[in-house]
């Protein structure tokens, strides 16, 4: 079938990390006039080059400002606590449950997205694990207790504080310093961002423990979307199905590849090789991670979340991870 | 398209609308002639982002350290001190000028305040020992860029903002070359009185005790550089709380010199967020701007004219310096950083530049777009010193020590290590 | 005469909120302080000191953006409107403010809507404070608010000024500061001290008249 001529201008996840850099920019820029036979074009930007921080892209996109966007959903929770639950930190130990819990919530956050932001959900991908970081040895996760450590937002905030650390927010190019000369002990990022980023120059330990996803939703304008020829929309959910895989995949072995890296391995592709003591999770800190979940992040998070948003997560997460939030 | 932006830029501008409405307008403006989606209605977000963007809250910080430092009379001790130790030079006072501004911007993140403070305290000297006087202004008015470029920086901080780069880092590559060029300045001063020992004015005789005797003047300064610059390297504080210790340490040394009064305070919160607003609503609408031609493809076009010159690094490297010289000319600093970095910077990262190496020589010519003419803060400021004269004095004044930034940034391009070496064995890395 | 005492109302009123401002930002940079100092030691934090410092300048900056304009403290490109007789100076100068004017009243009405999806979406800060962003973004939003009427207030003072022909004024009010009156404003404390200053600290002898003696300039 023919596809209407069209043009269509994005706006990417962070531009300087792996989901933009090598998914979102060939996919968009190659992929799509290729599969559509040139029918299709066009371009990307990061939002962090349009001069965006995040919270404020998904308004932009229902205003109609933008089309087209990509935004970790992290940023979009200071709109709505209901947005967090597909990401509490801690709650999703490795990429399989992640990505469970991604497609058990998918049609809550399609409507949610509808109907309270005017933006039509078309895929959720994900980014590598979010993972411990420090300057100093730990054994554990326990080890967390007394240190002072960089979170990039409220979840990791409350874990860390419900682990008995300090929590600590700085901008992401501080840190490395900031490490180095400890005016944190720890810090929360991707394994493999981090690695880029250089903190293994500054780190001595790495727990590899997944402590959050920071997945991404890609989303339209509803006019925007409504207004197009459905053999369109067909066109991108199909495509945008190639894209979730491909990133879904990339999240699970890059988190693998950023261990690896970290730890200075022969195998390491695409980042620098450190010599970071790679710390596996025990037992013990999994069922750590069980009972501060239980007794202090799901409380916490329901605590500002509506029934509503609960009821949702019982139904949805809870399944998935074995763990009832109660209000 | 990249032609009508720039004709409707230098239209407004020269029409005297206040630049940070000039820049806001032309991002409607292009918005209406080229956007398809309504981009303005991101004016908001835009500006509630700026607005409280924390590592910008160093700006009031440093300001309101400027302030205090200047009322509560640290700045003038500090020169006088200086004064007694630099005028046995060829150029006498001359040198202490130039050395009270290195010093005080150790303290300041200001071009403007550093030259607009040592200038009001040095310039009555000048008639008074029969000085060269445009070569006496020339002094305050490049020395005074040394603000930017020893730490601690506002310029450099913006930088980081816009490329994502370590302030720490970016401070300690500052320091080198902020030294070398502390020796340009002066070898300027030196020559010139070697060549016409009458620009050196007249030499008062200064004692080994009354040298010894303004030794803790200049402490204050060095205290305060030690709070800003040192907390962030020995792990207290990140750049802006480092800012906001600062502000408490000069708080504390007003008050143990017996300054500090309600009233004193006022009028310092009234300096800093006059000047604040000022700059905020320029900064406001530059963020803006860049989101509008960010989002009409003009940023890719640019980007896209300049990738297409297919230049080697060494020729791109010329082009930007250039540019940056030509648009210095006419533009103010901070809306030239924040509308050009963001389409420059990934451009010359692409090629190979290191991005501290090249915050460095960002900071070089801001510097000298501070003082080339016609639109030259610190040249206004200086000329604002003086009771009389007119301005092309100050320019005459000001232009050999254009070519000293000149010189340095030939010898940051021959050895990239001046401004390397420091990040890299203090922090490690890259 | 109406214009003229709005003229002094809104000054009064950007006075008091340029102060309000200042002490807002005053008590951030404390804050930070404190939180530094408290942090390093005895690791404890008010968990974002800098959130709430981000507020404060937001705050303090649109409070202080309609003192900027009554002091003319806002920078114009005065190379072309210098050399141009005063009658068009004056043209640019009512097209100074109404720019001005019309940008604010763009930052005012977008700047509605950023406060206005915060409250209707409930939005809080996605951090340990939870802050509803509708609380700081209102009084951000007044300051934008405020700055409308300060710009309007002065355009029509300026239209009044103009048909009582009265340049002189409208100069005063509204005209791009000439180098004397910057000077005045960089400097203005030091300048009143320098007396002191000078004769306690700078020069052996320069309170003297005699160092006065040697004004003449030997070189250029
Ligand atoms: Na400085
Ligand atoms: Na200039």
């Amino acid at each position: 079938q023919e596809l209407p001529k069209t043009h269509l201008r994005i706006v990417g996840s962070l531009s300087n990390l792996g989901p933009y850099k090598d998914f979102e920019v060939p996919f968009w820029t190659k992929r799509i006039p290729e599969q559509s036979k040139g029918a299709v074009t066009a371009e990307i930007r990061g939002f962090d080059q349009m001069g965006m921080k995040g919270p404020e892209v998904l308004r932009l996109l229902g205003q109609g400002v933008m089309e087209f966007a990509g935004v970790p959903m992290y940023y979009l929770a200071a709109d709505d606590p209901a947005i967090e639950m597909i990401d509490i930190a801690g709650l999703l130990p490795d990429a399989e449950t992640a990505r469970k819990v991604t497609q058990a919530t998918r049609p809550y956050y399609e409507k949610l997205l509808r109907e309270k932001f005017k933006v039509e959900l078309i895929g959720i991908g994900a980014f590598p694990a979010q993972v411990l970081y420090c300057n100093g040895e730990i054994k554990g996760l326990a080890d967390i207790k007394g240190k002072k450590v960089r979170v990039g937002g409220r979840s990791q905030s409350e874990l860390v504080a419900a682990l008995g650390g300090t929590p600590v927010t700085m901008a992401f190019g501080e840190v490395v310093p900031a490490l180095q000369n400890k005016t944190v002990d720890c810090g929360i990022t991707g394994s493999m961002s981090g690695n880029l980023a250089k903190w293994h120059e500054v780190t001595t330990h790495l727990l590899a423990l997944p402590l959050g996803w920071a997945q991404i939703a890609y989303a339209v304008n509803a006019k925007t979307w409504n207004g197009m020829d459905p053999k369109l929309r067909d066109f991108l959910d199909k495509e945008m199905l190639s894209l979730e895989g491909a990133l879904w995949a990339s999240a699970a072995s890059v988190t693998e590849m950023g261990y690896l890296c970290n730890a200075g391995k022969a195998e390491c592709r695409g980042g620098t090789p450190g010599k970071l003591v790679i710390v596996q999770p025990s037992k013990a800190d999994h069922e750590l991670l069980r009972k501060v979940e239980a007794e202090a992040m799901l409380p916490k998070w329901a605590a500002r979340c509506n029934d509503a948003c609960v009821g949702e997560y019982n139904a949805t997460v809870s399944k998935v991870v074995g763990l009832a939030a109660r209000k | 398209m990249i032609a009508t932006a720039l004709l409707m830029l230098l239209a407004l501008m020269a029409l005297a609308i206040p630049v940070g409405a000039a820049l806001g307008l032309l991002g409607v403006a292009l918005d209406w002639k080229y956007a398809f989606l309504p981009l303005t209605r991101a004016l908001g977000e835009v500006a509630w982002n700026a607005n409280n963007e924390f590592l910008l809250v160093c700006l009031p910080f440093f300001i309101m350290l400027g302030e205090i430092l200047l009322r509560s009379g640290i700045a003038e001790k500090m020169y006088a001190g200086l004064v007694k130790w630099m005028s046995w030079l060829p150029g006498g006072l001359m040198h202490a000028n130039i050395a009270s501004c290195a010093l005080f911007a150790a303290t300041s993140g200001s071009s403007v305040a550093t030259a607009a403070t040592v200038g009001t305290v040095a310039l009555p000297q000048a008639k008074r020992f029969g000085y060269n006087e445009r070569l006496f202004l020339g002094t305050l008015a490049a020395g005074g860029t040394l603000g930017i470029l020893i730490p601690p920086s506002l310029n450099m901080i913006i930088y980081c903002v816009l490329t994502n780069t370590s302030v720490p880092k970016l401070y300690l590559a500052g320091i080198v070359p902020g030294l070398v060029l502390v020796g340009l300045f002066m070898g300027v001063v030196w020559i010139g009185c070697l060549v016409f020992p009458q620009w050196g004015g007249e030499k008062t005789p200064v004692s080994w005790s009354e040298r010894l005797a303004v030794l803790p003047d200049l402490l204050p300064p060095l205290g305060i550089f030690l709070v800003v610059v040192g907390s962030i390297y020995v792990g207290i504080a990140t750049a802006t709380e480092a800012s906001a210790l600062g502000v408490a340490a000069a708080l504390g040394l007003a008050a143990w010199t017996k300054h500090l009064s309600w009233k004193m305070l006022g009028e310092c919160l009234e300096g800093t967020m006059k000047s604040t607003g000022m700059v905020m609503l320029i900064i406001v609408a530059a963020m803006f701007l860049n989101f509008v031609i960010n989002s009409i493809g003009l940023t890719d076009a640019m980007t896209q004219a300049m990738q297409g010159l297919n230049l080697s690094p060494a020729m791109m490297l010329l082009v930007v310096v250039v540019f940056y010289l030509v648009l210095g000319c006419f533009m103010e600093t901070m809306s030239m950083m924040i509308t050009t970095i963001p389409i420059v910077a990934p451009v010359m990262f692409a090629l190979g530049f290191d991005p501290i190496w090249f915050g460095v020589v960002i900071v070089v010519l801001v510097e000298a777009a501070l003082i080339t003419p016609p639109v030259g803060l610190n040249l206004f400021v200086v000329q604002n010193l003086r009771k009389g004269g007119t301005l092309n004095d100050v320019i005459a004044g000001t232009s050999p020590f254009v070519v000293a930034l000149m010189v340095l940034l030939l010898l940051l391009a021959l050895f990239p290590g001046l401004a390397m070496w420091l990040p890299t064995t203090v922090v490690g890395g890259q | 005469m109406l214009t003229q005492s709005l003229v002094q109302a809104s000054t009064t009123l950007a006075r008091w909120s340029v102060r309000g401002g200042g002490g807002l930002m005053f008590v951030g940079a404390m804050v930070v302080a404190v939180d530094v100092v408290l942090r390093k030691l005895f690791s404890v934090t008010f968990g974002g000191a800098d959130e709430l410092a981000g507020y404060a300048m937001a705050i303090a900056t649109t409070w202080s953006f309609s003192y900027v304009l009554l002091m003319r403290g806002n920078v114009r490109v005065d190379a072309l409107y210098i050399h141009l007789p005063s009658k068009l100076g004056i043209a640019l100068d009512l097209v100074a403010v109404l720019g001005l004017g019309v940008f604010a009243a763009l930052l005012a009405r977008y700047g509605y809507e950023v406060f206005a999806t915060s409250w209707e979406l409930g939005s809080r800060s996605n951090s340990e404070l939870k802050v509803p962003l509708w609380v700081p973004q209102g009084l951000w939003l007044l300051g934008l608010g405020q700055l409308v009427l300060t710009a309007a207030v002065l355009f029509v003072r300026a239209l009044t000024l103009l048909l009582q022909r009265n340049a002189a004024e409208f100069k005063r009010l509204l005209g791009a500061k000439t180098i004397e009156e910057e000077a005045g404003a960089e400097a203005s404390y030091v300048k009143e001290h320098e007396g002191e200053f000078l004769a306690a600290h700078v020069v052996p002898g320069a309170a003297s008249p005699a160092a006065d003696n040697h004004t003449a300039n030997k070189g250029a």
